[in-house]
């Protein structure tokens, strides 16, 4: 009786009630905004099969090879290790310093052998646990264990390198700290192997300032690294180590001028990049002569890395930065970090090689201002460049012109005393015209048009290699006057060669232009005259004839966008190398125009004439009805599509839209499954065998296309075993310059490298029902500042090297991917899914992309810059981020909108019906049913519970309050 | 009644000293949040965390006449739901800050307006607790003369 009385006890618990009430609904609230982030970390499913009566046909669409978890680990593991032993690269090997003989007693030094770069952070991290470290790995030799021991355990194990204050830093151990393992070199000193390795990560580029490295740049070289080398030099030289040999553990490009000091010796250098979960093996098998090298680099390696125009333009730049604020951001308190940076990419066509080898031409043809340029003074080691411990020799080279190709063949013959396989490169050489020069039509000296691997041949061996070139890799985009492609009139120069120099040397050699006393063969150059100018036959898309193709983005070159104020920029150019390579930062300010096109939200077309759609029919239709088969084609217009999507409620479309974070939700009007999508380029997050595989400039260092498409089936065999239908990659932004954080998860600073090997890596992913979403679509090649940051570049480089990579990956003609991920960034002022120019009219009406775009993670930056409003209105589809039904209420009442969601819609079902393995088990009497996860059992259960007890101890309270005022009066 | 307010006051000063700095601190938010709330995370201002912001400092108020205990517990739990409507407002802002490396860190008016809405909720919470419930305090027994 006293407890019903007790007005204390009550209220006590009715306040403790009533505030875990409170949490429970608004936490609630926010664990249902975040669902699909939730679901996805624990691996929720939300949604089950029912069962239909057996229809008796196979609903297993896509095969799995590997459903034995053992033999699927196998099998990756086997895939990455033959992914590193094609793909790194023997750079130099004097005396044929390696292979090293078995038994070997070796010495390992720097702190990169005890810590060795398997991968990178952000979305191509991956659980590097357990992989077998560099000493357990060289089981072909003897390996120095005091040296070892005191990098893992003794005085250099307190140097390691960081990311301390977001700076990237070494903090390698000095010389002088070696004193105590010195005396034990010469047991072991068959060999000095040195590792120096660098690290990279999402969301920063590599420090260009600040860092520990010389000159504050992070991919030169530490000063105790530099000490230790010469010291190493100095011990071979008295005869402790008979070899110096360097691996270069880094996905991108180390500054290599230190190779070129008198006082570092080096006999052998390899490039190693990041190595992946069993690539550390195959440096056992090619140090020891197991496997012979064959990959070609897949960058260029120079002596200064800041020696391109795009890398110059980065350390001109206020702390070379690759981005800068507008130089009147401080007018326009109101923009954020996401509205007020830029970045200017004056190198135009000339990425990477496309600068060296054009000037070294241009130098060498005496163009007038090619300005004074020294090739060996900026270049290490050319693009293609890669040794190998055979030697091959190359002979009736020959070119038969078809309709609207070429073919090449060439006899491949191995003449040394080792089996080995051979990257055959093809390069071309456009012609540079007066109407180029007059037009700004850049072009060029040389360029990779083809390359194919030759088997493993013995001694003595050969293998005819065939080479085919498109007739439409001889155009050039035109922005300024054609408007459009153009093939010019003259001489076309094919030519093979070791690397991109040497292709170009026998290039020069064959129009009499090479005097000096270089390595040449003009028995490997073929020529093609183009009779006449055309700039008819390339101004279609090659899928669809009816649409134009001429200049769509305008809006992204300084130069001619309309709103562009005062500004203006410089482009390199080869007409005037010394007037156009840059000199100092482009400076651009907000001028009226651009102030509105940077702002979001831009206001939706009001009656526009489209009707609302309908919503919520019952037709009685399954998804799995409109997967198309040879007997039976469903395409994407036929109109029964329509039938479908009426019976889609708009709330379905709302979440299925914006609830895109690593998956597609479940639609059940449809029966439309979730699918689940993961990260990333380089391994698949969650796998269950912890595969993950080397950098993927190594991957494009194998010149394998045929390896290429097995690392897709390997992701994809992967992906499957733990239920993932959608892997985020592969990425194929260029490597612009050295320094960009995320190159480990992009191929190469070629784009038709880069291009090929997402078309290869697309076909066998893709082969096993798990569709690829190609990035980040696009120039998104930089990580500072991504966020928004302004891309103004001009028609000629997005066309020819940005865009390249994506236009060959989505064809139907070639990858045929069939789902893609935006950028944070923006091209001019658009953030580049906002931009329908790049979404619909290039994406889908030039190349004929029959996917969906998802867009770069959203939860952040959903309400900034990457609004639902502007991407979906634009041709995006699908939000990576946390979304809700109730999501897009606010354009529930507009038409175009409306209408741009259901299309959104469309393209999800389509690619999800037709190439989808999520589809797998489903037949057309099969229903999909909603399920209550755990924790929304859980959210509802505490609601209720909480909701109960408060308004039970809210009325107790209430009956003790009146018992004890009556006891009192 | 005039009297006993006056007595409950005056018995519970410091009580009321804290539940006068929730009511301003509430108010404060009432003011602060809409001026300041729009940022480049958060593009419109929730009206939630304004009603319960005001409603807590309403019954706070109330709380001056009625000398509960459970009135002060009342706008301690109405501060909580405005706190808790301002978290979920800024979830994405803060994932961003601890995720975004982008260089993001917690603005000045996002910290104030995180600890005026938390400070004034616990000034609630303690004046509740501190409270001299003389509502059902038994009247002394009357002198015999």
């Amino acid at each position: 009786m006293n407890v019903i009385k007790s007005v204390k006890l009550w209220r006590t618990l009715f306040v403790v009630s009533a505030s875990f009430l409170a949490v429970a609904l608004v936490g609630g609230q926010i664990a249902y905004d975040q669902s699909a982030a939730i679901n996805s970390a624990f691996n929720l499913k939300t949604y089950e099969v029912i069962k239909g009566d057996d229809t008796g046909e196979d609903t297993e669409y896509f095969k799995r090879e590997y459903t034995d978890p053992e033999k699927l680990k196998a099998y990756t593991d086997s895939v990455c290790r033959e992914l590193e032993r094609e793909g790194m690269v023997l750079l130099k090997n004097e005396n044929a310093a390696l292979p090293l003989a078995a038994g070997n007693k070796i010495s390992l030094f720097g702190q990169g052998s005890v810590q060795l770069n398997y991968g990178a952070t952000g979305s191509s991290s991956t659980d590097t646990s357990g992989i077998a470290n560099l000493k357990t790995a060289l089981s072909s030799f003897e390996v120095n264990p005091t040296l070892w021991d005191f990098y893992q355990s003794g005085a250099a194990s307190g140097y390691r390198r960081g990311k301390p204050g977001l700076i990237y830093k070494m903090n390698e151990a000095p010389w002088s700290e070696y004193g105590s393992v010195m005396s034990s070199f010469s047991a072991y000193g068959d060999a000095a192997i040195y590792v120096l390795s660098r690290d990279s990560g999402e969301g920063m580029d590599l420090s260009t300032v600040n860092s520990d490295c010389e000159g504050g740049v992070y991919l030169n070289l530490h000063a105790n690294e530099r000490e230790v080398l010469k010291q190493l030099s100095a011990l071979k030289a008295s005869g402790t180590f008979k070899k110096v040999v360097l691996l270069i553990n880094s996905p991108v490009p180390v500054q290599l001028d230190f190779m070129f000091d008198a006082d570092i010796d080096i006999d052998s250098a390899l490039w190693i990049g990041n190595l992946g979960s069993t690539g550390v093996y195959a440096i056992d098998d090619v140090l020891s002569g197991n496997v012979s090298p064959s990959g070609r680099l897949s960058d260029t390696f120079l002596k200064d890395n800041f020696a391109s125009p795009a890398a110059a333009t980065w350390g001109l730049n206020a702390n070379k930065s690759f981005a800068l604020p507008y130089s009147n951001a401080g007018d326009y308190p109101g923009f954020n970090n996401t509205q007020n940076t830029y970045a200017v990419y004056t190198e135009g066509i000339y990425v990477g090689y496309r600068y060296f080898e054009t000037r070294y031409a241009d130098v060498l043809m005496g163009s007038p201002r090619a300005g004074a340029f020294d090739y060996d003074a900026k270049v290490a080691y050319p693009f293609g460049h890669g040794l190998s411990y055979t030697d091959f020799y190359y002979s009736g080279f020959a070119m038969e012109e078809k309709e609207d190709h070429f073919l090449f063949t060439v006899d491949v013959m191995n003449i040394g005393g080792v089996k080995g396989k051979e990257a055959v490169q093809l390069y071309l050489q456009k012609p540079y015209t007066d109407y180029d020069r007059e037009h700004g039509v850049e072009k060029s000296a040389v360029e990779l048009v083809a390359f194919e691997k030759t088997g493993e041949l013995d001694t003595g061996d050969s293998e005819t290699i065939t080479l085919r070139v498109e007739k439409e890799q001889l155009k050039s985009y035109d922005a300024n006057y054609a408007k459009t492609y153009i093939v010019d009139e003259g001489d076309y120069y094919f030519a093979l060669g070791s690397n991109a120099h040497n292709a170009l040397n026998n290039i020069l050699d064959a129009q009499g232009i090479l005097t000096a006393d270089f390595y040449v063969d003009p028995t490997l150059v073929a020529t093609y005259h183009q009779a006449a100018f055309d700039k008819e036959t390339y101004s279609h898309s090659p899928v669809n004839k009816e649409q134009a193709i001429t200049n769509r983005f305008d809006f992204s070159d300084i130069n001619k966008y309309e709103g562009r104020g005062s500004n203006s920029v410089t482009y390199a150019s080869r007409n005037d190398w010394e007037g156009t390579f840059p000199k100092a930062s482009e400076i651009l300010s907000i001028s009226p125009a651009m102030e509105k096109d940077i702002l979001s939200y831009k206001p939706l077309p009001e009656n526009d004439g489209s009707t609302m759609p309908t919503y919520g029919k019952d037709n009685g239709l399954s998804l799995i009805s409109f997967r198309s088969t040879p007997s039976k084609p469903v395409p994407y217009d036929d109109p029964k599509w329509q039938d479908l999507l009426d019976q889609m409620t708009f709330a379905e479309q709302a979440l299925l839209i914006t609830d895109g974070q690593h998956n597609t939700s479940r639609v059940t009007s449809v029966n439309k499954p979730a699918t689940k999508d993961e990260n990333g380029p380089n391994g698949v997050s969650g796998s269950s065998t912890k595969a993950s595989f080397p950098s993927e400039g190594i991957w494009a260092a194998t010149f394998n296309k045929d390896l290429l498409e097995e690392v897709g089936k390997c992701l994809a065999e992967d992906a499957l075993a733990v239920g993932i239908t959608g892997i985020y990659g592969p990425g194929v932004n260029l490597h612009r310059a050295p320094f960009g954080g995320r190159a480990h998860e992009y191929f190469s600073e070629d784009p038709y490298l880069m291009a090929l090997c997402s078309v290869k890596e697309t076909i066998g992913m893709q082969s096993k029902g798990v569709v690829t979403y190609v990035k980040h679509f696009v120039a998104n090649d930089e990580e500072t500042n991504r966020n928004g940051v302004a891309i103004w570049l001009n028609e000629q480089e997005m066309r020819e090297i940005v865009l390249l990579p994506f236009e060959y990956s989505f064809r139907p003609d070639m990858g045929n991917a069939h789902a893609t991920m935006t950028s944070f960034n923006r091209i001019g002022c658009l953030w580049t899914s906002a931009s329908s120019a790049l979404m619909e009219t290039v994406l889908r009406d030039e190349w004929g992309f029959d996917g969906f775009a998802i867009t770069d993670m959203a939860s952040s930056n959903a309400k900034t810059f990457m609004t639902f409003v502007d991407g979906i209105a634009n041709g995006t589809s699908l939000y990576d981020g946390a979304g809700s039904e109730k999501a897009l209420d606010d354009y529930h009442n507009n038409a175009f909108f409306a209408n741009k969601m259901r299309e959104a819609c469309h393209r999800i079902l389509y690619v999800t019906a037709n190439y989808s393995a999520a589809m797998n088990g489903i037949s057309a009497a099969d229903r999909i049913v909603p399920l209550i996860t755990w924790w929304e059992a859980t959210v509802i259960g505490l609601r209720i519970g909480f909701g109960v007890l408060s308004g039970a101890t809210l009325a107790l309270m209430g009956v003790a309050a009146f018992l004890r005022r009556k006891e009192i009066a | 009644m005039f009297a006993l307010i006056l007595k409950n006051l005056k018995e519970n000063i410091v009580s009321y000293i804290f539940v006068g700095i929730g009511i301003a601190l509430s108010l404060l938010v009432c003011f602060y949040y809409p001026a300041t709330g729009v940022t480049a995370f958060t593009p419109k201002i929730n009206p939630s965390i304004v009603i319960f912001s005001a409603i807590s400092a309403g019954i706070g108020i109330i709380s001056f006449c009625a000398g509960f205990k459970t009135v002060k517990y009342l706008a301690f739990v109405m501060g909580l739901f405005a706190f808790l409507s301002y978290a979920r407002e800024e979830v994405t802002y803060v994932a961003n800050i601890f995720t975004g490396i982008d260089g993001t860190s917690f603005s000045l008016e996002f910290i104030l307006t995180f600890v005026f809405l938390i400070v004034a909720m616990l000034a609630f919470l303690l004046g509740g607790i501190i409270q001299k419930e003389i509502l059902f305090q038994k009247k002394p027994a009357a002198k015999e003369n």
